[in-house]
Formats: C-alpha cells, sequence, structure tokens
C-alpha cells in the first residue's frame, strides 16, 4: 500500500506541473495588455514602464513563468483588476460556501442514487427497475441548469414554497433547490452504477452461499452484496465530488450561490483575467488533489488495484 | 473482429427497441440539422416586436420570444449548430486522439511517456472550466467553441486507442509483417490503425452528446454562439429574464437538448448491452461530467 500511494503521489507532481504552465499560458495568450487593464484610461508611459517593470512583463517568457510560480508559493496569487482585491483572498472566500453546496448535494446523490439503484437491481425487470433507469436516464440527459430553472419555475414561482436564489447565510431552504439540483446529475450516474454492479455482485458464490446458510435477504443485499457492490461507485462518487467543488459554475450561477463557480464566472464576463487564472488554478488542483484521494481509496477498497498497472 | 461478430452484434442492437429509438432520434438530428431551413415556418432571426413573448398557439406552435421570433423555427435552426458542433468537435477529437494513441501505444517508450503525460494533464482540468478558460482566453464564439471541444476531447481518446495499439502490435501477423521488412508508416496505417479504430469510433459517436451539451452549457453561460444565432444553449439563457412570463422561451430549447442527449445515451447503453450482454443496462455512459 505504502508503495503504491508512493507512486500515485510522485505520479501527481508532473501533472500539477503542466495545469501550472497550461493556466500560465492562458494568461500569456490572452489578448489584452494587462497593465493597460490595471490603469486603464490614465496613460502615463512612466507609469505604465514601472508596473510592466514591477510584473515582470517586460522579461522573457521563461522568466516571467518563474516569477508566476514564485509569486504563488509566496501566496502572491495577483491583484483583481476590478476589485483590487488579492486573488487568493477571494478564493478562500468563496470557496467553503461551494464546499457546503457540494457536500449537501453529494450527500443528496448518494442516498437517492445507492436506493435507486439497489431497488433496481433487485427487483431487476420489474416495474420499478423500469421506473428507476427510466428516472436515471433522464437525469444524465437534461442539462442541469435547464433542470434548475424548471425548478425555480415550477417550486418558487408557482407553488412559492422554497427561495429562487441567494445564498440566506446558508439557511436550508435557499439550499435546497441548488443541492438538488446539482446533486441531480451523479444521483443518476450512480444509481445506474449501482445497479450494474450490484447485478454482478448477487450472481457470485459467497452471495449463494450466505442466502444457503440462512440468513434474511435484507441481510444478504443490505450488508453482503452492498458492500462489494460499492467499490466501483465509490470511484464516481470521488470524481463527481472533485468536478462538484472544482467548478459548479452553472448551478452557482442559476441559484446565484456565492461560491467559487460564480466567482469565476463573473472574473470571465468581465475579463478579470488574475482571478480566471487564479481560480482555474486553484480548482485544478483541488480536482488532481480529490482524484488522488479516490485512486488511494480505491487501492486501499480494492487490493488489486495496488499490483495492477495502476488505478483506472 | 470480423463478419460474424458485426452481424451479430447489429442484430442484437436491432431488436433492442430503446436503442433503435435512440438511433432514431439520432437520425432525426441529422435530418432536422441539414433540411431546417426547409422545416422552419419562419426566419429564426425575423423580429416581430409586436407579436413578442406569445404563448404557444397555432401561428406559433413554441411561441415567440422577447423579440417575436419564432421558437419552433429558432429550435429547429439550433439542431444545425449542435450538429455542427458534435461533428467538428469530434472530428478534432478523433483525428488528434487517434494519431497520438496509435504512435504512443506503438512505439512506446519515450514518445509514449510524453503524450501520456499530456493526456494526463489535459484530463487533470474539469472539462467545463478548462473550456470556459479557454474560450474566455481568446474570443467568445462558436469556432473558438468547436476547437476547444476537439482540443480537450483527445485525451480521453488517445489513452483509448493507445490501449488498443499496445495490443494489436503485439499479435502475430504484425509481428510477422514487421519481420517481412514492413516499414513502421505502412505497418500502422496498413495494420495497426485498422484494428484499433473500432472503439475509437463508437467514442466519439458518442462522444457527440457531450459536445452538444458543452456548446450549449458554453452558449448559455455567453461564451459560446453570440446574439442572435439559434443555439440551443443560449436561447434558455434568453428565457431566464422572462422565466415567470413567459418559460417556453426556455423550456423547448432545453426539451431539444435533453431529447438528443437521451438518444444517445439510448443507442449507447444498447450498443453497450448488445457487446457485453452479461449486462442489461446500467453502466455509466461515456460521458463526461459537465457539472
Amino acid at each position: 500500500m505504502l508503495q503504491y500511494t508512493l507512486r500515485r503521489v510522485v505520479h501527481t507532481i508532473p501533472v500539477l506541473l503542466g495545469v501550472l504552465i497550461v493556466t500560465f499560458i492562458l494568461l500569456y495568450i490572452a489578448p489584452g495588455d494587462p497593465v493597460l487593464a490595471m490603469v486603464g484610461e490614465r496613460f502615463d508611459q512612466a507609469t505604465i514602464d514601472r508596473l510592466r517593470a514591477e510584473l515582470h512583463l517586460d522579461e522573457p517568457v521563461w522568466s516571467q513563468f518563474y516569477h508566476y510560480v514564485a509569486g504563488l508559493i509566496q501566496g502572491d496569487w495577483g491583484t483583481s483588476y476590478i476589485t483590487g482585491q488579492p486573488v487568493l483572498d477571494g478564493i478562500m472566500d468563496h470557496f467553503p460556501k461551494t464546499l457546503y453546496l457540494a457536500s449537501v448535494a453529494m450527500a443528496f446523490a448518494i442516498l437517492t442514487g445507492v436506493l435507486i439503484g439497489v431497488v433496481s437491481a433487485v427487483k431487476q425487470s420489474t416495474w420499478l427497475d423500469g421506473l428507476g433507469m427510466t428516472v436515471a436516464l433522464v437525469g444524465i440527459s437534461f442539462p442541469v441548469y435547464w433542470v434548475g430553472l424548471i425548478l425555480i419555475l415550477v417550486v418558487s414561482v408557482s407553488w412559492r414554497l422554497l427561495p429562487p436564489s441567494g445564498f440566506g447565510g446558508g439557511a436550508l431552504p435557499y439550499l435546497i433547490l441548488p443541492a438538488l439540483t446539482l446533486g441531480m446529475r451523479s444521483t443518476a450516474y450512480i444509481a445506474r452504477l449501482t445497479r450494474s454492479s450490484m447485478l454482478e455482485v448477487i450472481r457470485l458464490d459467497y452471495i449463494r452461499t450466505a442466502r444457503a446458510k440462512g440468513l434474511g435477504e435484507t441481510r444478504v443485499i443490505g450488508k453482503h452484496a452492498l458492500k462489494a457492490a460499492l467499490i466501483p461507485v465509490v470511484t464516481a462518487i470521488g470524481l463527481d465530488f472533485g468536478a462538484y467543488l472544482s467548478g459548479s459554475v452553472l448551478t452557482e450561477s442559476i441559484f446565484a450561490w456565492p461560491g467559487i463557480g460564480r466567482f469565476a464566472l463573473n472574473a470571465i464576463l468581465k475579463r478579470d483575467l488574475p482571478v480566471i487564472q487564479g481560480t482555474v488554478l486553484f480548482l485544478a488542483i483541488v480536482f488532481v488533489l480529490v482524484n488522488l484521494a479516490v485512486d488511494l481509496l480505491y487501492g486501499y477498497l480494492d487490493p488489486r488495484v495496488r499490483y495492477g498497472r495502476g488505478a483506472r | 473482429m470480423g463478419v460474424a461478430r458485426d452481424s451479430r452484434l447489429t442484430n442484437a442492437l436491432s431488436q433492442n427497441r430503446l436503442a433503435m429509438a435512440g438511433a432514431s432520434i439520432m437520425l432525426m438530428l441529422v435530418v432536422v440539422g441539414l433540411m431546417g431551413p426547409w422545416l422552419a415556418p419562419y426566419d429564426p432571426l425575423a423580429q416581430n416586436l409586436a407579436r413578442g413573448l406569445e404563448s404557444p398557439s397555432r401561428d406559433h406552435w413554441f411561441g415567440t420570444d422577447s423579440f417575436g421570433r419564432d421558437i419552433l423555427s429558432r429550435v429547429l435552426y439550433g439542431a444545425r449548430i449542435s450538429l455542427l458542433v458534435g461533428v467538428a468537435s469530434q472530428t478534432i477529437a478523433f483525428t488528434l486522439g487517434v494519431f497520438l494513441g496509435v504512435i504512443s501505444g506503438y512505439y512506446g517508450g519515450r514518445i509514449e511517456g510524453l503524450i501520456m503525460r499530456l493526456a494526463d494533464v489535459t484530463l487533470a482540468f474539469p472539462t467545463l472550466l478548462l473550456l470556459i478558460a479557454i474560450t474566455a482566453a481568446f474570443q467568445p464564439g462558436l469556432g473558438v467553441v468547436f476547437v476547444a471541444i476537439g482540443v480537450v476531447g483527445w485525451a480521453g481518446l488517445a489513452r483509448l486507442v493507445r490501449s488498443q495499439a499496445l495490443v494489436v502490435r503485439e499479435l502475430d501477423f504484425v509481428q510477422a509483417a514487421r519481420a517481412l521488412g514492413m516499414s513502421d508508416a505502412r505497418l500502422i496505417t496498413r495494420h495497426v490503425l485498422p484494428n484499433c479504430i473500432a472503439p475509437a469510433i463508437i467514442a466519439v459517436t458518442l462522444g457527440m452528446a457531450s459536445a452538444i451539451m458543452l456548446e450549449a452549457a458554453l452558449s448559455f453561460i455567453g461564451l459560446g454562439a453570440q446574439p442572435p444565432t439559434p443555439s440551443w444553449g443560449s436561447m434558455i439563457a434568453d428565457g431566464r429574464d422572462f422565466l415567470r412570463t413567459a418559460p417556453w422561451i426556455s423550456i423547448f430549447p432545453g426539451l431539444a437538448i435533453g431529447a438528443v442527449v437521451l438518444g444517445f445515451n439510448l443507442f449507447g447503453d444498447g450498443l453497450r448491452d448488445a457487446m457485453d450482454p452479461r449486462l442489461q443496462g446500467g453502466a455509466r455512459a461515456p460521458l463526461p461530467r459537465t457539472e
């Protein structure tokens, strides 16, 4: 396990370096002069030259990249063109709200997804299975932001049950619709995956043994079968969770949720390049780290992975 | 491989009613995408402010938007953009992915290491986020979106093709051809490529659905199709301000996206069942998550 862990961690380093290079290039090739974006219309060649030197823009590319990485390590992630706020502060303000929304959405998706999947597998080819899988198929086919709008239309506008958008200090009524919307696709994926994995497991010998020794059906399914069936589901959950943390851009924008996705989107619409670069980098790092955690967890749960050619 | 297995596959597929329904939807997208201008009852860009925000009626089956444009006509034209984004982006992804995948699988060593690390980096970014960053770094617009989706999509395909090429290059007939002195280029194009391309074709076909989803999401945010181009995603965004008074503006383009993606998913499920009859429906469709 130690060797596997080390191998996966070492494997992550070139990936992170690549991520750094890509985000650097994105800003480098973006049209527009960053200095002009900062000083606006006040053209004063001396100030512009001074700023260019301060930002190392008059140096060759590799040197600019060096200063970029050195700054990142020292906690200098740049400053917003629009608000003048340090980018890292903005990220730290908004990320917890995304984490909150993503956790609740994922908890909801796991509960409903596993339940639908297990019921569909146990009742294979009945109307319950048909219903569950239809819901799951529809869930992965419709765009998240569209479903969010429909939910707002029905639940908030027509029924007046829940607020249509906003954070509301994190109060539960404000959380329900965004969490439902964000979790919908995972619910569908988890349900489909749980079902197929469960169908494989309940045909295995040890399940037959458990039945033969007289265990009740609930115990056989709920304990013995589910434990093995959930291993592939864990990966899916982890990857989806990484995706949620790193960009619930659409859901946050629909529900005016003040998370990091909306923070990044606002920066993009205003072409606030340092914020775009900082958030993209931060979210990609989070994504890579969550994926690493998932791989390690998977290797722990399923020893076969450790000795194969690496996970996935 | 071979004829026997192919015809068995087609048989199993054609007996799967859901898969056939999916195939019909895919076919319909192609037909509407090509014939849209002849099917649409109105000019999708023609404004008629006197008849803005009308609910669905006999004149306007899907109603009109705030400019009085006919939603049905705009949805039909939108199919053309979705079809185009699907085909264009997947062609780019296919070309890049198959080329780099075969090269790395066949040659191995340093080249393989380099290409696969590049793939790792590409896959390290959440797809939608990377696309947003790319389109924002350039000028927002459909052209950038086509290329960006294609360029981002190469990595998964390259991994797929590489794993096939690794197997094929060790097969006896390939080894024999090499021993007879066939050149690498000829070996790759004549023997390796044809034997590892089938899964890639399936992957890009199903990948069209995710390309359509991604384009719609980017256009919804405002980074894809620019007004007045009728992309399904931007049409949903147009309706956001009129959700209370004229919900049909957003509802119909969303239904169109859902129907098309559902079609691809149904077909994809059927295809997987036909290739692996042990699993009857269920495993994850090969769609990347857009959210």
